[in-house]
C-alpha cells in the first residue's frame, strides 16, 4: 500500500467490504427470525447437516418483510471480488488515471472528500441515508398479464364496487383486446359512521410502498383514520415517489372511517360490455 | 478535457443563485405537499429497516448517516412533533429561498429531510426521490455565505472561484448519481439488461392494474401506446437510457453534450412516471441546474481576421445585436491579440470566453451564439447531436467559402 493514493486504498477497502458483506448480510438473514429462511432452504435444498450452523450466526435482521435477495447479493459480491483483483493484479495500469484524477481534485477538499465518500459507498454498497450507489437495474421480464381469455357470468355485488374501478381505463384496455377477456384486481372501500361509502387506496397514507401495514388490521385502520381529516390537502402540489391512482375527495366531508373492506374482483369484457364479474370480499378491516 | 468544467476558475454568481432559488423552491414544494406526520402514528416493530439495498450492513450504520442515531437515546417522536418539524423545516425553505441565512438554512433543511428520509428507510423503502436535492443542499451548506443572493441587500456581482466550485461539485454529484446508476445496471443484470428491460410487460401490467383505483397511478394511455410500440420499442428505449446514464459524467467536461444528457433524464423521469407510477420529476428541477447558465452572463473576446470579408461581416453582426454588451472585438492584426492566443497558426477566428481557454472553429461559434440574443436559438441547435454534422453538409452545399472560413 506504500505510495497507493487515497483514492486507491478507498477503492480497495470499499471493494472489500462490497465483496464480504452482501455475503454476510444473507446469513444474517437466515439466522434471523429464528432461521424462518433457513427452513426453507433446507427444505428445498436439504444438506441439514452442512447449512445447520446458520442459524449461531450473529444476526442484524429481525422482524417481518426481511426479504432474501441472494441473486442480486450475489452479484454485487462478485462484483466486488472482481473489483478487488483487478485493482490488485493491474494497479500499474490504473495508477495513472487514478492519480490523476486525485491530483486535479485535492485541490478542494470537500469535492475531494465526497468523491472518496461517493467511490467508498459504490463499491460497498453501504446505503449512506442521504447517499447511496445509484438505482438499482430494474427490469420486468418476469411480469406476466393476468389476463384470462373468456368472459365470466355476471355475479351480485355491492354497487358501491363500481365506484373502485377506472371504467374509462377498462373500456382502453378492452379497445386494445381482440378477444372476450376477464381480468382481476382489488377494491378498497372505505365506510363512514352514517355508512357512506368512499373507494381509497394506499396512497391514502402517504408512505413509500405501504403495503406492509395492511398486515396488521388495527394499525391500518388507525393509519387511515389518521389521514382521513387531511384528504383534500392529499399531494396537492407534488405527487408523492410512489403515487396512487387520482380519486376525487372534493365532496368527502367525513373525519371518521369504521370499516375498511378489501374485495378481490373479477372484471370481463366480451368488446362491447365491461362488467363487475365477480367480487368476494378478502378482508374487513374495523376499527 | 480541454472543455472541463474547471472548479479552479473565477466565475459569475448568477448560476449559484438559481441553485439557491431552485433547491430552496424545490424544498418548499415537497414539503408542503408531503405530510410526515404519519410516521408518529407507525408501531416500533414496523422501523427494522427490511429492504435489501438498505440492509446489507448492520442498520446503526445507516442509522448514523440518516439521523435517526437520536432514537438510541428517546423515544420516536409523536405525530404532533412531526407535523411541527415539518412546518419549521418548510419555513427555514422560505427564509433560505429570500436569502435570510441561507447557509444555515441549507444545513438545517439537509439533516431535517434526511432524517424524514430516515423514517422511509426505516420503514419500508430506501428513497423517496430526493437524494438530488439532500446532495444539492449540503453543498450549498459548504458554500461561501458571500456567494448567496439576498433580497434585502445589494449583492456582489463580481467573479469569483467561490462562485464555481459549488457548480461543479453539483455537476459531479449528479453525474456520480446517474452514471453509478448506468453502471447498476450492468451489476445487477448485465451488458444484456435492454434484452431484458421489457417494457411492453410492464406496460401491459400497469395498464391491466390502472383499472383499479386501488393501485398505483400510471397514464393509460401512454401504456397502451408503449404496449404497442412493442418489444423493439423496450430494447431502444434501454439503449438509451444505459448509455444516457453511463455518460452523464460527461456533463463535466463534454458542455456540448449537456443538453443531451439533461433532457434523456428528463423524458426517463417523465416515462417511469407515466408507466410505472414512481416519481422523480422533482429530480429535473435539479438537472436544470446541470446546464451552463453563467455562459449567457460571461463575456467573450473575439480575435477575427479583418481581412477575411466573411469573418469582419459576422463580427460586426454580431456586435451589432450585442444587446447585453458581453463581446469584445480584437482584430488579430492588433497587437494585443499577439497575448491573448497562443501563436499554433491553427485559426484566425479565436473566442476566448471568460473562465475559458481559447476556442476555434464551431466551439468558437457556439459560445458566440449564447452572448448573443439574436442567436439563442443557434445556441440551442448547436447542443444537439449531429446538427453540426448536417450544418457543414448544408454549407458546403449552398456557401461552401462562408462555413469553411470559420472553421479553418
Amino acid at each position: 500500500m506504500k505510495r497507493a493514493t487515497w483514492l486507491y486504498k478507498v477503492l480497495l477497502v470499499g471493494s472489500f467490504l462490497g465483496f464480504l458483506f452482501p455475503v454476510l448480510s444473507l446469513f444474517s438473514r437466515l439466522s434471523a427470525n429464528e432461521g424462518k429462511y433457513l427452513g426453507k432452504l433446507i427444505e428445498s435444498v436439504g444438506y441439514e447437516n452442512l447449512l445447520g450452523w446458520i442459524i449461531y450466526f450473529p444476526s442484524w435482521h429481525y422482524g417481518e418483510d426481511i426479504g432474501f435477495p441472494y441473486n442480486l447479493y450475489l452479484r454485487w459480491s462478485v462484483y466486488g471480488l472482481i473489483s478487488l483483483l483487478v485493482l490488485f493484479f493491474f494497479r500499474k495500469k490504473f495508477s495513472p488515471l487514478v492519480n490523476r484524477i486525485e491530483s486535479y481534485l485535492v485541490g478542494n477538499k470537500k469535492i475531494y472528500i465526497f468523491v472518496l465518500f461517493a467511490v467508498f459507498i459504490f463499491q460497498s454498497k453501504f446505503f449512506a441515508g442521504w447517499w447511496f450507489h445509484g438505482i438499482g437495474g430494474w427490469e420486468f421480464s418476469k411480469y406476466k398479464s393476468k389476463i384470462i381469455w373468456g368472459t365470466q357470468a355476471p355475479a351480485k355485488y355491492p354497487q358501491y364496487l363500481n365506484s373502485a374501478v377506472h371504467w374509462e381505463n377498462f373500456v382502453l384496455l378492452s379497445c386494445a383486446q381482440k378477444k372476450p377477456f376477464t381480468i382481476s384486481g382489488k377494491a378498497l372501500i372505505a365506510f363512514t359512521e352514517t355508512n357512506c361509502t368512499i373507494p381509497i387506496n394506499l396512497g391514502l397514507l402517504e408512505i413509500v410502498f405501504p403495503n406492509r401495514f395492511m398486515s396488521d388490521q388495527k394499525t391500518f385502520i388507525k393509519l387511515i383514520n389518521y389521514k382521513i381529516p387531511m384528504i383534500k390537502d392529499y399531494q396537492s402540489l407534488y405527487p408523492e415517489h410512489n403515487p396512487y391512482a387520482r380519486i376525487d375527495y372534493n365532496e368527502f366531508n367525513v373525519s371518521k372511517i369504521t370499516k375498511v373492506e378489501y374485495w378481490d374482483l373479477n372484471l370481463s369484457s366480451d368488446g362491447y360490455v365491461n362488467i363487475i364479474s365477480s367480487a368476494n370480499m378478502k378482508k374487513v378491516f374495523y376499527q | 478535457m480541454n472543455d472541463l468544467y474547471d472548479y479552479r476558475k473565477k466565475d459569475y454568481p448568477y448560476h449559484f443563485w438559481l441553485v439557491q432559488f431552485v433547491v430552496f423552491s424545490y424544498c418548499i414544494i415537497r414539503l408542503a405537499s408531503r405530510d410526515y406526520s404519519i410516521y408518529g402514528e407507525l408501531p416500533i416493530e414496523y422501523f427494522n429497516y427490511t429492504r435489501p439495498f438498505l440492509s446489507v450492513y448492520p442498520s446503526f450504520l445507516l442509522e448514523i448517516f440518516n439521523t435517526h442515531f437520536v432514537y438510541w437515546f428517546v423515544d420516536y417522536p409523536s405525530s404532533t412533533t412531526l407535523y411541527f418539524f415539518q412546518k419549521i423545516a418548510i419555513s427555514l425553505g422560505v427564509l433560505g429561498l429570500i436569502g435570510v441565512f441561507p447557509k444555515i438554512c441549507a444545513l438545517c433543511l439537509f439533516i431535517m429531510l434526511t432524517h424524514f428520509t430516515g423514517f422511509i428507510q426505516a420503514t419500508n423503502a430506501e428513497i423517496e426521490g430526493g437524494t438530488l436535492l439532500l446532495a444539492v443542499l449540503l453543498i450549498l451548506s459548504f458554500s461561501s455565505s458571500s456567494s448567496f443572493y439576498c433580497l434585502f441587500k445589494k449583492n456582489e456581482t463580481t467573479r469569483k472561484n467561490d462562485n464555481r466550485w459549488p457548480i461543479f461539485f453539483v455537476f459531479l454529484i449528479v453525474g456520480i448519481f446517474y452514471t453509478t446508476s448506468g453502471l447498476n445496471k450492468l451489476i445487477d443484470v448485465g451488458p444484456w439488461w435492454p434484452f431484458f428491460l421489457h417494457l411492453e410487460r410492464l406496460a401491459q401490467v400497469s395498464l391491466e392494474n390502472s383499472l383499479f383505483l386501488e393501485s398505483r397511478r400510471v397514464n393509460a394511455v401512454f401504456c397502451l401506446t408503449v404496449l404497442n410500440a412493442g418489444y423493439m420499442w423496450s430494447f431502444i428505449a434501454g439503449i438509451i437510457t444505459l448509455v444516457g446514464e453511463l455518460a452523464f459524467i460527461a456533463i463535466l467536461f463534454y458542455p456540448k453534450y449537456r443538453l443531451l444528457l439533461v433532457t434523456n433524464m428528463f423524458i426517463l423521469h417523465y416515462f417511469v412516471y407515466l408507466s410505472a407510477g414512481i416519481n422523480f420529476l422533482g429530480s429535473t428541477f435539479i438537472l436544470l441546474l446541470c446546464l451552463d447558465w453563467n455562459s449567457f452572463f460571461r463575456g467573450a473576446t473575439i480575435i477575427y481576421d479583418p481581412n477575411c470579408i466573411e469573418k469582419r461581416n459576422f463580427v460586426k453582426l454580431t456586435k451589432r445585436f450585442d444587446l447585453f454588451d458581453r463581446l469584445t472585438l480584437i482584430s488579430s492584426e492588433d497587437p494585443k491579440s499577439k497575448d491573448l492566443v497562443t501563436q499554433n497558426g491553427k485559426s484566425n477566428f479565436v473566442v476566448i470566453e471568460e473562465s475559458s481557454s481559447e476556442r476555434h472553429g464551431s466551439h468558437a461559434l457556439a459560445i458566440i451564439f449564447h452572448k448573443v440574443p439574436l442567436f439563442w436559438s443557434l445556441a440551442f441547435l448547436s447542443k444537439i447531436p449531429f446538427i453540426e454534422f448536417l450544418a457543414v453538409r448544408l454549407c458546403n452545399k449552398f456557401n461552401n467559402k462562408f462555413y469553411k472560413s470559420f472553421l479553418v
